[in-house]
């Protein structure tokens, strides 16, 4: 290379300069008309996907990513279209690709974890779904947030365990703003995962806070009946007719749990002759209870206990001394009535807490009771 | 041709003298300015391509209109239309931008001392924008490469670059618009160095790393810092993949092979038609392609948004393989019709359909968990590219950075040395070669280079007990060892690890002068010789050795042992000259030119 002319320098410089500047415009205008098309191919994309037509819109979508490669909204449009389609391998391409770029959005994680959901891969779908939680939200947050918590709750209620949804609520409770009707949602899933003390704890918030809402005081009546605390749930029970006369289920239960607190012998503040009258009332539906059993099973010898106890229980209903001391008689009913259900138990058992008052009555006597034999 | 050989000589030495003569433009050295004019270059080729994939574009919306649903009018008539526009182009107005891009640079260093003709640049530029913009199956990268070959031998020319640099700098602009067009440095400068040079020992790899660098610098600062694809990212998941790998390499291969030879076979019996024929030929190439657009749009084009689609799984196996045998064959077409434009981005295409086609089947039935069908395109990408273009350190680079993933490296190397095995065995001519001869040039390739075994220094030093003196001994001592030995000339040591040498005739003149009792070091200037090792090459030794009359051949592993020695007249017999000389004792020319002593 000779010694060249400052001269040639400045001028090469300088067409340098020139075609910068020439080709800085043209890029603009490229990258404007590239910014359009892909903008009209996505708009009509969505239009397409409102309609129905998902495959048109995959099409409208690519077009607008390959105008724009890598714009995260094409991408995440696209990977929703693959959701709704069943492409999920697709679409996890996709949000995969999303998600290495920005992996605390929120709303990323979310079909992420719709996407796992759906592929059945629960561990994926729910680490998803907490990082969908705690991710960001460029649009309400916290409702997005609450919204992915019970999503993830739904999910967990179909395909978790009983102990991984509990500690879902109890977190999801802990995170609730001040709603009635959130708090009202969140309890009847307490509800329905077997965890009635704290189903019944947001009830009684949500009546607190709406004293006309017959919705929660059903709620709240479901939780004491679970608590077996009847005579709190007719209480409640009976408030939520009066809000809601109209609903059966409502007044169903109210008269099972007042039979129950009708036959209940050990209720508290009870007079003794009305004890005694309960035992009786007792002996009697448990008898008719262990015949009818037996009638059913059709056995054709009783055993000799089994007959002394029928006798005994007959003799007892059918004696007409005068009464000395309820409460020792009160006791001895007691105790045949718990032995009826006892027997009557060992040839027809019935499930706890499914069944009649009766029933779950005598549950509960016999299992405070020591069993006796006659 | 000994041009070819002249220039291959010197690529590794660009003017060693030039720099000292030179030392203008604040103080910078000859490699200095040359460096920074590398950087010019790459700045005026990425400019360049920058303009060129915009006006591709541009010409695409226009012509074709949206890739969804454009009219069957359009799809036939574009690539027809954009044919003519295109061959007229290059048959009347810029003629020398007729042909392929690299064999055009080659040429420029090989023949034409780095001229390349501005015109053709123009010419690349307008001719390629309508054949690719009009939906042609060709691509970009091959006349990116000639236009930054073209800007780079403007430049050269304009600063008044001295010949030895000037017959380099094509190849500095050819990295420059490859780079750019593939937003890839490092496959550049790899293909610049395998296929255009033909040389890995080139001493202008720095400022080819400078152009290549600078000019996707100004790519990335205008169309953006995206990848050329969107791999998403896959991991080897069992070992026996690996067998699929190598069914790639072996399928591919072998369609490289049947590609080529297509293309040899096609491009052959086309330049045989009439010339007026010549317009003809693309104005037809183009119809079948807008034939076959109408069928399979993804055909048509430079195709690496449907490269990025089949990255994201959106074919199935079928359709991954139909567009692979539907591109090669239009691209077949375009390229024997000799419509303007590249194969790198066809070639592209093909392999990873065809990779991606075969992974989605292996898919289906492999027994062991595998890997995303991404690895397969990649893979398929750079093995077919490896077979073609016979570029295997290019295939498999390329594939690496155009996917950002190490895991693709070990399936790539695998699948690419099959393929480029495969080809090498049953299509000795390599493409650029191919194309090159039938364009009537014969340049050189790394292949041939790599094929012709260098004479060594082993080949040609005499072994064996070797007769040392010591500097220290006399003149008498010396010339009767030298006499007992029958030797015409002896080693002499001078120092540890230093060697020079003396003559009989040398002795016999100092002891005739009285001065048989004086050291040889007294008696004789002992100038140090260079030494040699058995691994050197024979040329090395005979530049080296110069005015001495034998050279040490020394151990590499142990220092001071000495091997043997060389002599003018042990390499004149290995090269046979020796022989030839005795055997043609009449012909006094020879007698002349000979360097016996």
């Amino acid at each position: 290379m000779t010694t060249t002319t400052p001269r040639l320098y400045t001028a090469v410089i300088l067409f340098l300069v020139l075609f910068f500047v020439g080709t800085t415009f043209l890029a603009r205008s490229y990258r404007s008309e590239r910014q359009t098309r892909a903008d009209y191919h996505f708009s009509l994309g969505q239009k397409l996907a409102a309609e129905g037509h998902q495959a048109e819109a995959l099409e409208q979508y690519r077009t607008a990513l390959s105008l724009e490669p890598g714009t995260p909204r094409f991408q995440l449009a696209i990977a929703l279209v693959l959701v709704d389609l069943g492409r999920l391998d697709n679409a996890e391409s996709h949000l995969q690709d999303l998600l290495q770029a920005d992996p605390t959005n929120g709303l990323l994680n979310l079909t992420m974890a719709r996407v796992s959901a759906r592929e059945g891969l629960v561990d994926d779908a729910i680490t998803y779904y907490h990082r969908a939680i705690y991710g960001l939200w460029t649009t309400r947050p916290v409702q997005n947030r609450i919204d992915a918590r019970f999503e993830l709750v739904d999910y967990i209620a179909r395909n978790g365990t009983h102990q991984q949804l509990v500690a879902e609520l109890v977190q999801l409770q802990s995170d609730l703003p001040d709603e009635p009707a959130l708090k009202q949602r969140v309890a009847g899933l307490f509800l329905s995962a077997s965890s009635p003390r704290q189903a019944a704890a947001l009830y009684r918030d949500v009546a607190r806070a709406q004293p006309r809402n017959a919705a929660a005081y059903a709620g709240l009546g479901e939780s004491l009946f679970a608590l077996e605390d009847y005579q709190g749930a007719q209480a409640v029970f009976r408030r939520a007719i009066l809000l809601h006369a109209a609903d059966p289920d409502l007044k169903a239960r109210l008269v099972w749990v007042n039979q129950y607190l009708g036959l209940d012998p050990l209720a508290p503040r009870l007079a003794t002759a009305e004890r005694y009258r309960r035992s009786q009332r007792l002996v009697d539906l448990t008898l008719a209870s262990l015949s009818a059993c037996l009638d059913r099973t059709q056995s054709a010898a009783l055993s000799d206990p089994m007959q002394k106890l029928i006798d005994a229980a007959q003799k007892l209903l059918s004696s007409h001394q005068r009464i000395r001391n309820y409460d020792q008689a009160a006791d001895d009913s007691l105790s045949i009535s718990e032995q009826l259900w006892r027997a009557k138990q060992a040839s027809c058992p019935e499930a706890p807490g499914t069944g009649t008052p009766l029933a779950a009555l005598m549950t509960r006597l016999t299992q405070q009771a020591p069993a006796t034999s006659n | 041709m000994d041009t070819p050989e002249r220039a291959s000589s010197s690529l590794a030495r660009p003017a060693p003298t030039a720099e000292k003569a030179d030392t203008g433009w604040g103080g910078f050295g000859q490699t200095q300015r040359f460096l920074v004019l590398s950087i010019l270059i790459g700045l005026f080729a990425g400019l360049m391509v920058v303009c060129f994939h915009i006006i591709i574009d541009f010409i695409s919306w226009f012509t074709l209109g949206s890739p969804v649903g454009a009219s069957w009018q359009r799809t036939l008539l574009a690539p027809t239309i954009g044919g003519l526009i295109a061959a007229t182009l290059v048959r009347y107005v810029f003629r020398k931008a007729r042909g392929s891009g690299v064999n055009h640079t080659k040429a420029a260093l090989y023949v034409y001392d780095g001229y390349v003709p501005f015109s053709t640049v123009i010419g690349k530029f307008l001719a390629c924008s309508a054949s690719l913009g009009t939906g042609n199956s060709l691509g970009p990268e091959d006349p990116a490469l000639q236009m930054g070959a073209g800007v780079a031998s403007l430049l050269g020319r304009m600063f008044d670059v001295d010949k030895e640099h000037m017959r380099l700098i094509a190849p500095i602009g050819a990295a420059a618009g490859l780079a750019a067009a593939f937003n890839t440095p490092i496959t550049a400068v790899l293909f610049v160095i395998e296929q255009v040079i033909a040389a890995w020992d080139a001493g202008v790899l720095g400022s080819i790393v400078l152009s290549a660098v600078s000019a996707v610098v100004v790519v990335r600062w205008f169309l953006g810092d995206h990848p050329l694809f969107h791999a998403p990212a896959f991991q080897l998941t069992h070992p026996s993949e690996l067998l699929i790998y190598a069914a790639i390499g072996v399928i591919v291969g072998l369609l490289g092979v049947l590609f080529v030879k297509l293309i040899a076979r096609l491009h052959g019996a086309l330049e045989k038609l009439p010339h007026s024929t010549a317009l003809l030929r693309p104005v037809v190439a183009g119809f079948l392609v807008g034939c076959f657009g109408l069928w399979l749009p993804q055909v048509m084009g430079v195709g690496y948004d449907v490269i990025d689609s089949a990255l994201r799984d959106q074919f199935v196996w079928q359709t991954l393989l139909l567009l692979g045998i539907v591109k090669m064959v239009a691209t077949l077409l375009c390229f024997s019709a000799e419509t303007p434009g590249g194969m790198f981005a066809p070639t592209l295409f093909t392999g990873a359909m065809v990779g991606g086609g075969i992974g989605a089947l292996a898919h289906l039935y492999w027994p062991f968990p595998m890997s995303s069908s991404a690895a397969y395109i990649l893979v398929g990408m750079g093995t077919f590219f490896a077979a073609v273009f016979r570029t295997p350190m290019t295939a498999i680079f390329m594939v690496f950075e155009v996917s950002a993933s190490y895991v693709i490296i070990l399936p790539v190397m695998i699948a690419s040395t099959i393929a480029y095995l495969i080809s090498r065995y049953l299509q000795p001519i390599p493409f650029f070669e191919l194309i090159a001869r039938q364009e009537g040039v014969d340049l050189p390739s790394l292949e041939a280079q790599r094929e012709r075994q260098p004479m060594l220094v082993e080949n040609a030093m005499q072994r064996g007990t070797i007769l040392t003196l010591s500097a220290d001994m006399s003149v008498d001592a010396a010339l009767a060892a030298l006499r007992s030995a029958g030797l015409p000339h002896g080693l002499v040591a001078v120092e540890r690890g230093t060697w020079s040498w003396v003559t009989l005739e040398d002795l016999e003149g100092a002891a005739g002068e009285a001065r048989g009792t004086a050291t040889i070091r007294q008696a004789f200037p002992l100038a140090p010789a260079p030494r040699l090792y058995p691994d050197m090459a024979l040329d090395t030794a005979l530049r080296l050795l110069g005015p001495h009359r034998l050279l040490p051949v020394l151990n590499r592993a142990r220092a001071g042992q000495v091997l043997g020695i060389i002599t003018l007249e042990d390499i004149h017999r290995a090269y046979g000259i020796h022989k030839r000389h005795h055997d043609e004792p009449a012909d006094a020319g020879n007698a002349a030119a000979s360097p016996a002593v």
